[in-house]
């Protein structure tokens, strides 16, 4: 009884808080074109790098099913615990191997139905590739990013033009967009602002950005 | 509809495959059916030019590159005998008896991980391989672009193939060529996809009934799945050579003697089988999967224990039967 009201007082004390902020802190929007000369990238991350806000107590999952993850790219902050899950009829397994980024992890094997956690103890501002040791061909992303306003875009292959838009308090400014085997792009952008850059991979210009900010 | 309108519906496969597929559980194995070509990933999404395909055909069919000019890639993976060499064992330009079988080329531009033990992380990676190892090929590959460097038919087609590449003629461009041969060595039109297109006679009533154990009771669908009937993944299946496989290349409890599934496009045509080709025919095969579970050991798990009547052992090989649709390739003329 006592730990319940003091939760109702945290509560009462957050929703306070956050009503007091509320004026001062608009949401904005950030939006979007990517378009692609060829085939696009499976995924795409895009992230305000200025915000380190996100909940490092939240588990996050990451599930396996059909003989892939069902996520293609999971975002992370450092210190927080992945859940891998495999939802599966087969048995599956999850490691990393990136020296750069610090990331040696291998579950060992994942029965059916099994769940293994993970701390997150590698760089931050890191993308890194996880995958199974018995089937190859499944990967998937995981981006330690301690930022609370992230999209994970997963491409229509099939389409060359792709959208998005993203949630963003004024005060978080700088801009930051992830794609496999491409160079990283970042820039700041202000309320009002436009940017525009070539997607570039192994130097060659494979596409364009087109972000606007309202 | 009637049951006499079912067996006569044209779409009756596809309903058959339907059907497995409502009944097995939510969580499943990729479907079996006709590869994409879109579904293909080329080095930097770049498809190769027609050049290109033809450039790596030739030098597939050349013995310049090995050491005493008497073996191509065509040596051992001949396509003849099923981009293969129908013996248990490769054998090297000297007669080295290598260490595993010979594996085919069939759809491999859909694969990910190459050799038995997935070493190699790409066909242009692999197509070098051979050419390097002294008990192949046995050619270091600078003598190789010294060699094709003095044939003008080479010097031309290089640098028609490879307008950007400075120089045209390297390591880059010899794997290039010969991985974008390899990937147009597609077999997609087998009786089994003119079955799935809704052909119902394209594939025999034995073919039929053994494609529903396939995707049933002999569980081949646990790693022989998608369209080119393979998982890419790395197993343990119980063939005792000593070979630890996969281990080699990565750590892991369970890459201990793990092999890579090799798909099962043609396999009619691909034998001896196994990583060590220990095993001689399709039927054999088959029994291997009802007998090694029952010897225990350090098996994937995905090796269930199945049982099938000497009929149901038939079926399975008729299934196999109708993945068979050759790609005739004719020479290419060396210069
Ligand atoms: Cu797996």
């Amino acid at each position: 009884m006592v730990c319940d009201a003091l939760n109702l007082r945290r509560a009462v004390l957050a929703v306070a808080l956050a009503a007091a902020f509320l004026p001062y802190s608009h949401a904005g929007e950030i939006s979007g074109t990517l378009s692609f000369v060829k085939k696009p990238p499976s995924v795409v991350l895009v992230y305000m790098a200025d915000d380190t806000g996100a909940d490092k107590g939240k588990k996050r999952k990451l599930d396996q099913k059909d003989q892939q993850f069902t996520k293609k790219m999971l975002v992370a902050p450092k210190g927080s615990k992945i859940s891998f899950i495999n939802s599966d009829n087969t048995d599956h397994n999850v490691y990393a191997a990136d020296t750069d980024a610090g990331a040696d992890f291998d579950i060992g094997l994942a029965p059916p139905g099994s769940t293994i956690d993970q701390e997150v103890n590698w760089a931050e501002n890191a993308v890194i590739r996880v995958g199974c040791k018995i089937h190859p061909k499944m990967r998937a992303y995981v981006a330690t990013v301690d930022s609370r306003y992230n999209q994970v875009l997963e491409l229509d292959r099939t389409k060359q033009d792709h959208t998005f838009a993203l949630e963003v308090p004024d005060t978080v400014t700088l801009v930051r967009v992830w794609l496999p085997n491409y160079e990283p792009v970042e820039f700041t952008l202000e309320k009002g602002g436009e940017h525009k850059v070539d997607l570039i991979k192994k130097g060659k210009v494979y596409g364009t950005l087109t972000v606007s900010r309202k | 509809m009637c049951l006499k309108a079912f067996v006569r519906s044209p779409f009756r496969g596809l309903w058959l495959v339907l059907g497995l597929l409502l009944i097995t559980p939510l969580a499943a194995q990729p479907p079996i059916g006709t590869p994409d070509e879109f579904d293909i990933e080329y080095p930097d999404d770049e498809e190769p030019s027609a050049e290109q395909v033809a450039l790596g055909k030739t030098l597939f069919f050349d013995t310049r590159l090995s050491g005493k000019q008497n073996m191509s890639c065509a040596s051992c993976h001949n396509p003849d005998l099923g981009f293969g060499d129908g013996l248990e064992k490769g054998v090297g330009s000297d007669g080295t008896i290598l260490g595993r079988n010979t594996p085919h080329l069939y759809n491999l531009a859909w694969n990910a991980l190459f050799f038995w033990d997935g070493r190699a992380a790409s066909l242009e990676e692999q197509a070098l391989g051979p050419i390097e190892s002294d008990v192949e090929m046995n050619l270091q590959l600078p003598e190789l672009i010294k060699r094709l460097k003095a044939v003008p038919f080479y010097q031309k087609h290089f640098a028609e193939a490879y307008p950007d590449q400075k120089p045209a003629i390297s390591e880059t461009t010899i794997g290039h060529a010969i991985a974008s041969f390899e990937r147009t060595l597609i077999s997609d039109n087998a009786p089994f996809d003119r079955f799935m297109k809704g052909e119902t006679e394209a594939m025999s009533e034995e073919a039929r009934r053994g494609m529903a154990l396939f995707l049933g009771k002999a569980r081949c669908i646990n790693c022989h799945n998608g369209p080119n009937f393979t998982d890419n993944g790395f197993h343990n299946i119980g063939v005792a050579s000593g070979d630890v496989g996969r281990a080699a290349v990565q750590k892991g409890v369970t890459t201990q003697g793990a092999f890579k599934t090799p798909g099962l496009r043609n396999v009619l045509l691909t034998g001896p089988y196994m990583h060590d080709g220990s095993i001689g025919s399709l039927g054999a095969v088959v029994q291997h999967y009802i007998d090694a579970p029952k010897k225990g050991g350090k098996l994937s798990p995905q090796m269930e224990k199945i049982e099938l009547s000497d009929l149901e052992i038939l079926d399975l090989v008729a299934f196999m039967g109708a993945l068979t649709d050759p790609v005739p390739v004719t020479p290419a003329k060396v210069p």
